[in-house]
Protein backbone atom coordinates (compact mmCIF):
# COMPACT_ATOMS: atom_id res chain seq x y z
CA UNK A 1 0.00 0.00 0.00
CA UNK A 2 1.58 3.59 -0.92
CA UNK A 3 2.46 5.23 1.97
CA UNK A 4 1.32 9.07 2.10
CA UNK A 5 0.31 9.43 5.33
CA UNK A 6 -1.27 12.64 6.48
CA UNK A 7 0.77 16.06 6.75
CA UNK A 8 0.88 18.64 9.36
CA UNK A 9 -0.68 21.79 8.80
CA UNK A 10 -0.13 22.99 12.59
CA UNK A 11 0.77 21.35 15.29
CA UNK A 12 -0.55 23.02 18.30
CA UNK A 13 1.11 23.42 21.40
CA UNK A 14 1.98 19.54 21.91
CA UNK A 15 1.76 16.99 19.34
CA UNK A 16 2.99 13.63 20.01
CA UNK A 17 2.54 10.03 18.72
CA UNK A 18 2.04 8.06 21.97
CA UNK A 19 1.57 4.14 22.87
CA UNK A 20 0.41 3.04 26.21
CA UNK A 21 4.09 1.20 26.71
CA UNK A 22 6.66 3.04 28.57
CA UNK A 23 10.01 3.08 28.13
CA UNK A 24 12.25 0.29 28.06
CA UNK A 25 15.38 2.42 29.38
CA UNK A 26 14.34 3.83 32.79
CA UNK A 27 17.69 2.20 34.37
CA UNK A 28 19.43 4.78 32.25
CA UNK A 29 17.43 7.63 33.17
CA UNK A 30 14.61 7.87 30.41
CA UNK A 31 10.94 8.68 31.61
CA UNK A 32 8.56 6.57 31.59
CA UNK A 33 6.95 8.50 28.71
CA UNK A 34 3.88 6.72 27.14
CA UNK A 35 0.22 8.16 26.38
CA UNK A 36 -1.22 10.52 29.62
CA UNK A 37 -4.75 9.33 29.34
CA UNK A 38 -4.52 5.66 28.68
CA UNK A 39 -8.13 5.77 29.04
CA UNK A 40 -8.79 7.20 25.85
CA UNK A 41 -5.54 5.60 24.03
CA UNK A 42 -7.85 2.40 24.49
CA UNK A 43 -11.12 3.73 23.36
CA UNK A 44 -9.85 5.12 20.32
CA UNK A 45 -8.00 1.97 19.49
CA UNK A 46 -11.30 0.16 19.73
CA UNK A 47 -13.52 1.68 18.05
CA UNK A 48 -11.48 1.48 15.01
CA UNK A 49 -11.11 -2.32 15.82
CA UNK A 50 -6.99 -2.08 16.49
CA UNK A 51 -4.98 -3.57 19.62
CA UNK A 52 -5.33 -1.20 22.40
CA UNK A 53 -1.79 -0.13 22.36
CA UNK A 54 -1.61 1.16 19.18
CA UNK A 55 0.35 3.97 18.75
CA UNK A 56 -2.20 7.23 18.38
CA UNK A 57 -1.79 10.98 18.34
CA UNK A 58 -2.00 13.24 21.24
CA UNK A 59 -2.87 16.96 21.00
CA UNK A 60 -2.31 18.84 24.71
CA UNK A 61 -4.61 22.08 25.05
CA UNK A 62 -5.42 22.89 21.05
CA UNK A 63 -6.04 20.56 18.33
CA UNK A 64 -3.50 19.90 15.49
CA UNK A 65 -4.60 20.63 11.70
CA UNK A 66 -3.72 17.36 9.41
CA UNK A 67 -4.19 17.11 6.14
CA UNK A 68 -5.05 13.66 4.91
CA UNK A 69 -2.67 12.24 2.11
CA UNK A 70 -4.33 8.95 1.55
CA UNK A 71 -7.94 7.81 2.68
CA UNK A 72 -8.49 6.69 5.86
CA UNK A 73 -10.53 5.79 8.87
CA UNK A 74 -9.80 7.91 11.96
CA UNK A 75 -11.29 8.08 15.64
CA UNK A 76 -10.80 11.19 17.95
CA UNK A 77 -11.28 10.99 21.79
CA UNK A 78 -10.18 12.87 24.92
CA UNK A 79 -10.84 16.06 25.22
CA UNK A 80 -12.99 18.04 23.08
CA UNK A 81 -11.28 19.81 21.19
CA UNK A 82 -14.80 20.56 18.56
CA UNK A 83 -12.92 18.62 15.65
CA UNK A 84 -13.69 18.99 12.11
CA UNK A 85 -13.71 17.30 8.65
CA UNK A 86 -13.43 20.15 6.53
CA UNK A 87 -16.24 21.93 7.55
CA UNK A 88 -18.19 19.19 9.11
CA UNK A 89 -18.11 18.69 13.20
CA UNK A 90 -17.52 15.16 14.40
CA UNK A 91 -17.87 13.47 17.51
CA UNK A 92 -15.79 11.83 19.47
CA UNK A 93 -15.38 7.45 19.78
CA UNK A 94 -17.08 7.00 16.31
CA UNK A 95 -15.65 5.90 13.58
CA UNK A 96 -14.76 8.77 10.45
CA UNK A 97 -13.57 8.43 6.52
CA UNK A 98 -11.69 11.16 5.70
CA UNK A 99 -10.53 11.18 2.06
CA UNK A 100 -7.33 12.40 0.34
CA UNK A 101 -7.42 16.29 0.80
CA UNK A 102 -9.57 16.59 3.77
CA UNK A 103 -8.45 18.85 6.43
CA UNK A 104 -8.91 17.33 10.25
CA UNK A 105 -8.75 20.25 12.32
CA UNK A 106 -10.49 21.39 15.74
CA UNK A 107 -9.63 24.42 18.79
CA UNK A 108 -9.11 24.90 21.82
CA UNK A 109 -9.74 21.69 24.60
CA UNK A 110 -13.71 22.62 25.77
CA UNK A 111 -13.36 20.06 28.52
CA UNK A 112 -10.51 18.23 29.61
CA UNK A 113 -6.57 18.63 28.42
CA UNK A 114 -5.53 15.96 25.92
CA UNK A 115 -7.25 14.66 22.76
CA UNK A 116 -6.45 11.12 20.84
CA UNK A 117 -6.55 10.57 17.43
CA UNK A 118 -6.41 6.94 16.35
CA UNK A 119 -5.93 6.30 12.69
CA UNK A 120 -6.92 3.04 10.40
CA UNK A 121 -3.17 2.33 9.59
CA UNK A 122 -0.41 1.56 12.03
CA UNK A 123 1.64 5.17 12.65
CA UNK A 124 5.57 4.29 12.23
CA UNK A 125 6.34 7.85 12.82
CA UNK A 126 5.97 11.62 12.76
CA UNK A 127 8.76 12.80 11.19
CA UNK A 128 9.09 16.39 10.55
CA UNK A 129 5.46 17.64 9.14
CA UNK A 130 4.76 13.93 8.52
CA UNK A 131 2.36 11.18 9.96
CA UNK A 132 3.94 8.37 8.01
CA UNK A 133 2.06 4.90 8.66
CA UNK A 134 4.08 1.66 8.48
CA UNK A 135 4.13 0.09 5.21
CA UNK A 136 2.62 -3.22 5.58
CA UNK A 137 -0.19 -1.87 7.84
CA UNK A 138 -3.60 -2.85 6.84
CA UNK A 139 -7.35 -0.58 7.44
CA UNK A 140 -8.85 -2.25 10.36
CA UNK A 141 -12.60 -2.73 11.07
CA UNK A 142 -14.42 0.04 12.69
CA UNK A 143 -16.34 -1.22 15.68
CA UNK A 144 -19.36 0.54 17.62
CA UNK A 145 -18.52 3.12 20.40
CA UNK A 146 -18.22 1.88 24.02
CA UNK A 147 -17.13 4.49 26.12
CA UNK A 148 -17.38 8.10 26.79
CA UNK A 149 -15.01 10.43 28.20
CA UNK A 150 -15.82 12.27 31.17
CA UNK A 151 -13.58 14.77 32.93
CA UNK A 152 -13.35 13.16 36.84
CA UNK A 153 -12.11 15.55 39.41
CA UNK A 154 -13.04 13.45 42.38
CA UNK A 155 -9.58 11.22 42.80
CA UNK A 156 -8.19 8.62 45.05
CA UNK A 157 -4.64 8.33 46.00
CA UNK A 158 -2.98 6.10 49.00
CA UNK A 159 -0.06 6.42 51.27
CA UNK A 160 3.38 7.30 50.07
CA UNK A 161 6.49 6.40 51.23
CA UNK A 162 7.39 9.26 53.22
CA UNK A 163 3.62 9.48 54.19
CA UNK A 164 4.65 9.41 58.22
CA UNK A 165 7.13 12.42 57.72
CA UNK A 166 3.96 14.82 57.63
CA UNK A 167 2.82 16.38 60.98
CA UNK A 168 -0.48 15.60 61.94
CA UNK A 169 -2.00 18.07 60.75
CA UNK A 170 -1.02 17.81 57.19
CA UNK A 171 -1.83 14.25 57.29
CA UNK A 172 -5.84 15.01 58.45
CA UNK A 173 -5.74 17.59 55.30
CA UNK A 174 -4.14 15.31 52.79
CA UNK A 175 -6.98 12.74 53.43
CA UNK A 176 -9.86 14.65 52.04
CA UNK A 177 -7.79 17.83 49.87
CA UNK A 178 -9.09 19.87 48.14
CA UNK A 179 -6.82 22.04 45.09
CA UNK A 180 -6.82 23.90 41.80
CA UNK A 181 -4.29 23.00 38.80
CA UNK A 182 -2.08 25.62 38.63
CA UNK A 183 -1.06 27.26 35.51
CA UNK A 184 2.78 25.36 36.17
CA UNK A 185 1.67 21.90 34.73
CA UNK A 186 3.68 19.82 31.85
CA UNK A 187 4.26 15.79 30.87
CA UNK A 188 6.89 16.00 33.20
CA UNK A 189 4.32 17.26 36.76
CA UNK A 190 1.50 19.32 37.53
CA UNK A 191 1.73 21.95 40.69
CA UNK A 192 -1.36 22.10 42.68
CA UNK A 193 -2.37 25.54 44.04
CA UNK A 194 -4.09 24.10 47.87
CA UNK A 195 -3.51 24.34 51.45
CA UNK A 196 0.35 24.39 52.59
CA UNK A 197 1.44 21.32 54.06
CA UNK A 198 4.73 20.65 56.36
CA UNK A 199 6.48 17.70 57.31
CA UNK A 200 7.66 17.05 60.73
CA UNK A 201 11.56 16.47 59.93
CA UNK A 202 13.82 17.10 57.58
CA UNK A 203 14.27 14.81 54.48
CA UNK A 204 17.33 13.10 53.77
CA UNK A 205 19.55 14.89 50.68
CA UNK A 206 19.44 11.80 48.70
CA UNK A 207 17.74 10.85 45.58
CA UNK A 208 15.05 8.51 45.66
CA UNK A 209 12.68 6.55 42.60
CA UNK A 210 9.63 8.60 41.81
CA UNK A 211 6.83 7.21 39.34
CA UNK A 212 3.79 9.12 37.73
CA UNK A 213 1.27 9.62 39.78
CA UNK A 214 3.34 10.55 42.97
CA UNK A 215 2.67 13.21 44.85
CA UNK A 216 6.19 15.25 45.90
CA UNK A 217 5.58 17.72 48.65
CA UNK A 218 8.61 20.67 48.06
CA UNK A 219 9.88 22.84 50.64
CA UNK A 220 7.19 25.69 50.20
CA UNK A 221 4.82 23.54 51.45
CA UNK A 222 3.19 23.06 47.55
CA UNK A 223 2.34 19.52 45.96
CA UNK A 224 3.84 18.26 42.57
CA UNK A 225 2.05 15.78 41.58
CA UNK A 226 4.77 13.86 38.40
CA UNK A 227 3.48 12.97 35.23
CA UNK A 228 4.58 10.68 32.42
CA UNK A 229 7.78 12.36 31.15
CA UNK A 230 9.47 13.43 35.27
CA UNK A 231 12.83 12.31 36.39
CA UNK A 232 12.94 8.42 37.02
CA UNK A 233 14.44 9.78 40.60
CA UNK A 234 13.77 12.94 42.75
CA UNK A 235 15.09 14.48 45.98
CA UNK A 236 11.83 15.74 47.34
CA UNK A 237 9.33 13.42 49.98
CA UNK A 238 7.03 11.03 48.03
CA UNK A 239 3.83 11.63 50.16
CA UNK A 240 1.04 10.08 48.54
CA UNK A 241 0.54 8.92 45.29
CA UNK A 242 -2.63 8.60 43.19
CA UNK A 243 -4.48 5.74 42.07
CA UNK A 244 -3.42 4.09 38.89
CA UNK A 245 -7.01 4.52 38.04
CA UNK A 246 -7.21 8.05 38.35
CA UNK A 247 -3.73 9.07 36.70
CA UNK A 248 -5.41 9.28 33.53
CA UNK A 249 -8.34 11.30 34.60
CA UNK A 250 -6.01 13.70 36.69
CA UNK A 251 -3.69 14.33 33.51
CA UNK A 252 -7.01 15.30 31.97
CA UNK A 253 -7.69 18.03 34.39
CA UNK A 254 -6.97 21.88 32.49
CA UNK A 255 -5.27 24.57 33.89
CA UNK A 256 -7.73 26.30 37.24
CA UNK A 257 -9.35 23.25 37.28
CA UNK A 258 -10.76 22.01 41.07
CA UNK A 259 -10.22 18.73 42.55
CA UNK A 260 -10.42 16.70 45.55
CA UNK A 261 -9.07 13.73 46.40
CA UNK A 262 -9.75 11.16 49.54
CA UNK A 263 -7.27 8.86 50.65
CA UNK A 264 -8.13 5.11 50.92
CA UNK A 265 -5.22 2.91 52.98
CA UNK A 266 -4.37 0.04 51.33
CA UNK B 1 6.31 -8.17 54.41
CA UNK B 2 9.02 -9.12 55.30
CA UNK B 3 12.40 -8.21 54.03
CA UNK B 4 14.13 -9.34 50.99
CA UNK B 5 17.79 -10.36 50.91
CA UNK B 6 19.72 -9.47 47.45
CA UNK B 7 23.04 -9.50 47.74
CA UNK B 8 23.68 -9.83 51.01
CA UNK B 9 21.78 -6.59 52.08
CA UNK B 10 18.32 -6.36 53.46
CA UNK B 11 15.65 -4.90 51.67
CA UNK B 12 12.18 -3.56 52.80
CA UNK B 13 9.08 -4.19 50.64
CA UNK B 14 6.67 -1.79 49.35
CA UNK B 15 4.15 -2.53 46.84
CA UNK B 16 2.89 0.06 45.02
CA UNK B 17 -0.17 -0.33 42.21
CA UNK B 18 -0.23 -3.92 41.78
CA UNK B 19 2.90 -3.00 39.43
CA UNK B 20 5.66 -1.60 41.35
CA UNK B 21 7.93 -2.92 43.85
CA UNK B 22 10.00 -0.55 45.66
CA UNK B 23 13.28 -1.91 47.65
CA UNK B 24 14.65 0.18 50.51
CA UNK B 25 17.74 -0.63 52.28
CA UNK B 26 16.33 -1.35 55.88
CA UNK B 27 18.04 1.71 58.76
CA UNK B 28 20.39 -1.09 60.43
CA UNK B 29 22.71 -1.14 57.22
CA UNK B 30 24.81 2.15 57.90
CA UNK B 31 27.53 0.96 55.37
CA UNK B 32 26.43 -1.33 52.32
CA UNK B 33 29.13 -3.95 50.80
CA UNK B 34 28.07 -2.92 47.53
CA UNK B 35 26.10 -0.22 45.95
CA UNK B 36 22.63 -0.09 45.95
CA UNK B 37 22.44 0.65 41.68
CA UNK B 38 25.04 -1.71 40.96
CA UNK B 39 22.89 -4.55 42.61
CA UNK B 40 19.51 -2.74 40.53
CA UNK B 41 21.85 -2.92 37.38
CA UNK B 42 22.27 -6.99 37.90
CA UNK B 43 18.69 -6.72 38.48
CA UNK B 44 18.09 -5.15 35.50
CA UNK B 45 20.49 -7.14 33.37
CA UNK B 46 19.19 -10.30 34.26
CA UNK B 47 16.03 -9.73 31.97
CA UNK B 48 13.40 -11.10 34.34
CA UNK B 49 10.49 -12.43 32.20
CA UNK B 50 8.23 -10.62 35.25
CA UNK B 51 10.08 -6.80 35.07
CA UNK B 52 9.41 -4.21 32.81
CA UNK B 53 11.84 -1.75 34.45
CA UNK B 54 14.16 -0.84 37.12
CA UNK B 55 15.31 2.46 38.45
CA UNK B 56 17.76 2.74 41.13
CA UNK B 57 18.69 5.72 43.65
CA UNK B 58 21.16 5.80 46.55
CA UNK B 59 19.41 3.65 48.94
CA UNK B 60 16.18 2.01 47.14
CA UNK B 61 15.50 0.10 43.62
CA UNK B 62 11.92 0.83 41.66
CA UNK B 63 11.14 -2.31 40.01
CA UNK B 64 8.25 -2.02 37.88
CA UNK B 65 6.92 -5.73 37.05
CA UNK B 66 3.97 -7.34 35.04
CA UNK B 67 0.78 -7.12 36.70
CA UNK B 68 0.06 -10.66 38.45
CA UNK B 69 3.95 -11.53 38.81
CA UNK B 70 4.42 -10.71 41.93
CA UNK B 71 4.96 -13.91 43.62
CA UNK B 72 7.09 -14.97 40.41
CA UNK B 73 8.91 -12.26 41.01
CA UNK B 74 9.83 -12.74 44.76
CA UNK B 75 10.68 -16.36 44.22
CA UNK B 76 13.33 -14.97 41.05
CA UNK B 77 14.72 -11.89 43.41
CA UNK B 78 15.17 -14.51 45.97
CA UNK B 79 17.56 -16.40 43.99
CA UNK B 80 20.00 -13.10 44.36
CA UNK B 81 19.85 -13.47 47.97
CA UNK B 82 23.33 -14.14 48.00
CA UNK B 83 24.73 -13.17 44.81
CA UNK B 84 28.12 -11.18 44.83
CA UNK B 85 27.74 -8.51 42.43
CA UNK B 86 31.40 -7.30 41.41
CA UNK B 87 31.50 -4.31 38.83
CA UNK B 88 33.26 -4.50 35.62
CA UNK B 89 37.08 -3.75 36.12
CA UNK B 90 37.89 -3.28 32.63
CA UNK B 91 37.64 0.85 32.33
CA UNK B 92 35.69 2.96 29.68
CA UNK B 93 37.63 5.55 27.93
CA UNK B 94 35.32 8.79 27.03
CA UNK B 95 36.95 11.46 24.55
CA UNK B 96 35.89 14.75 25.47
CA UNK B 97 36.90 18.49 24.42
CA UNK B 98 37.52 20.45 27.07
CA UNK B 99 37.32 23.84 24.73
CA UNK B 100 33.75 23.34 24.78
CA UNK B 101 33.60 24.50 28.69
CA UNK B 102 31.53 27.45 29.11
CA UNK B 103 32.02 27.61 33.04
CA UNK B 104 35.80 27.40 33.22
CA UNK B 105 36.48 30.78 34.58
CA UNK B 106 34.03 30.24 37.45
CA UNK B 107 35.46 26.64 38.27
CA UNK B 108 39.09 28.08 37.89
CA UNK B 109 38.36 30.58 40.35
CA UNK B 110 36.61 28.31 43.15
CA UNK B 111 39.43 25.92 42.83
CA UNK B 112 41.84 28.65 42.90
CA UNK B 113 43.32 26.18 39.87
CA UNK B 114 44.67 26.96 36.47
CA UNK B 115 42.65 25.22 33.54
CA UNK B 116 45.63 23.21 32.36
CA UNK B 117 46.15 22.19 36.04
CA UNK B 118 42.16 20.98 36.24
CA UNK B 119 42.92 18.98 32.78
CA UNK B 120 45.77 17.21 33.47
CA UNK B 121 44.38 16.23 37.31
CA UNK B 122 40.86 15.15 35.52
CA UNK B 123 43.20 13.14 32.54
CA UNK B 124 44.72 11.10 35.37
CA UNK B 125 41.70 10.30 37.49
CA UNK B 126 39.76 7.06 36.77
CA UNK B 127 36.32 8.09 37.98
CA UNK B 128 33.80 5.10 39.09
CA UNK B 129 30.58 5.21 37.37
CA UNK B 130 27.88 5.45 40.55
CA UNK B 131 24.53 6.03 38.67
CA UNK B 132 22.57 7.10 35.98
CA UNK B 133 19.39 9.25 36.32
CA UNK B 134 18.29 12.89 36.61
CA UNK B 135 18.26 13.08 32.78
CA UNK B 136 18.34 10.02 29.76
CA UNK B 137 21.81 8.88 30.01
CA UNK B 138 23.35 11.10 32.61
CA UNK B 139 26.37 9.66 34.25
CA UNK B 140 27.14 10.47 37.93
CA UNK B 141 30.95 10.18 38.31
CA UNK B 142 32.41 9.29 41.80
CA UNK B 143 36.20 10.53 43.52
CA UNK B 144 36.23 14.20 42.05
CA UNK B 145 39.24 15.15 44.08
CA UNK B 146 37.59 17.44 46.85
CA UNK B 147 40.18 20.19 45.53
CA UNK B 148 38.22 20.17 42.53
CA UNK B 149 34.98 20.26 43.50
CA UNK B 150 32.72 23.15 42.53
CA UNK B 151 29.31 24.36 43.96
CA UNK B 152 26.48 23.85 41.16
CA UNK B 153 25.87 27.07 39.42
CA UNK B 154 23.30 29.49 41.25
CA UNK B 155 20.91 29.55 37.61
CA UNK B 156 20.87 26.67 36.36
CA UNK B 157 20.84 27.29 32.17
CA UNK B 158 17.84 26.40 30.18
CA UNK B 159 19.85 24.40 27.93
CA UNK B 160 23.21 22.16 27.84
CA UNK B 161 24.13 19.85 24.88
CA UNK B 162 23.69 16.42 24.81
CA UNK B 163 27.60 15.19 25.92
CA UNK B 164 28.29 17.84 28.25
CA UNK B 165 30.87 17.52 30.80
CA UNK B 166 30.42 19.39 34.14
CA UNK B 167 31.34 19.75 37.64
CA UNK B 168 28.17 19.66 40.11
CA UNK B 169 29.56 19.72 43.98
CA UNK B 170 31.69 16.76 44.39
CA UNK B 171 30.73 15.01 41.70
CA UNK B 172 31.78 14.85 37.69
CA UNK B 173 28.52 14.42 35.70
CA UNK B 174 27.83 13.56 31.48
CA UNK B 175 24.48 15.29 30.03
CA UNK B 176 23.61 11.89 28.08
CA UNK B 177 20.76 14.49 26.49
CA UNK B 178 20.44 18.10 25.73
CA UNK B 179 18.37 19.41 28.74
CA UNK B 180 18.41 22.12 31.55
CA UNK B 181 20.89 22.11 34.09
CA UNK B 182 22.98 23.95 37.26
CA UNK B 183 26.51 22.41 36.53
CA UNK B 184 29.19 24.04 35.66
CA UNK B 185 29.98 23.28 32.58
CA UNK B 186 33.94 22.08 31.32
CA UNK B 187 34.10 20.42 28.18
CA UNK B 188 31.73 17.71 25.61
CA UNK B 189 32.29 14.55 25.43
CA UNK B 190 31.58 11.47 23.13
CA UNK B 191 28.72 10.00 25.27
CA UNK B 192 25.41 11.76 24.25
CA UNK B 193 22.52 9.99 22.96
CA UNK B 194 21.85 10.36 19.38
CA UNK B 195 19.57 8.67 16.98
CA UNK B 196 20.98 5.19 16.34
CA UNK B 197 22.60 5.19 20.24
CA UNK B 198 22.77 1.53 21.58
CA UNK B 199 22.38 1.64 25.24
CA UNK B 200 24.59 -1.74 25.20
CA UNK B 201 27.34 0.55 25.03
CA UNK B 202 26.87 2.43 28.07
CA UNK B 203 29.53 1.86 30.99
CA UNK B 204 27.92 -0.16 33.81
CA UNK B 205 27.33 0.89 37.15
CA UNK B 206 30.76 1.14 38.88
CA UNK B 207 33.06 0.78 35.85
CA UNK B 208 35.99 3.82 35.80
CA UNK B 209 35.80 5.85 33.03
CA UNK B 210 38.92 7.61 32.16
CA UNK B 211 39.03 10.77 29.79
CA UNK B 212 40.63 11.05 26.32
CA UNK B 213 41.37 14.73 25.63
CA UNK B 214 40.68 15.97 21.87
CA UNK B 215 40.72 18.96 20.14
CA UNK B 216 37.50 20.74 19.01
CA UNK B 217 37.88 19.95 15.41
CA UNK B 218 38.59 16.39 15.84
CA UNK B 219 35.96 16.55 18.59
CA UNK B 220 33.24 18.23 15.49
CA UNK B 221 34.16 15.97 13.03
CA UNK B 222 33.67 12.69 14.98
CA UNK B 223 30.73 13.65 17.17
CA UNK B 224 29.08 16.91 15.46
CA UNK B 225 28.02 19.57 17.84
Amino acid sequence: MANKGFEILNAGPDLRAVTLDANKHMFYGFPFGSAMDYKSVMAVNQVLGKEPNSKVLECSLKACKLRANEDSFICVGGADMGWKIDSETIEGYQCYEINTGQILSGGFSKNGLRSYIAFSREIDEVSGNHIIFQNDSEKSTPQPKAYQFKVNNNLVIHRGPEWNLLDQKSKEAMMIYSARISPNLSRMGTYLDGKVLTIKTNFPKQSVCTFPGVIQLLPSGQLLVLAQDAQTTGGYPRIAYLDKDNLADFNQLPIGKELKWRLEIL
Amino acid sequence: MNPLLIASINFNLIEIDNDKLLLQVTNNQIKQSTSIPLIAEHINNSQLKQIHNVVAAENEILIYYKKESFTELLNELQKFSNSKIIPDKESFKIEVCFEFGEDWEAVCNHTKKKREQIISELLKCKFPLINYGFQPGFMYLDDLDESLSVPRRSTPRLKVPAGTLAIGGKYVGIYGSESPGGWNIIGRSSHKIIDNFEIEHFPSIGQKIEFIQIGKQSYLRKYGK
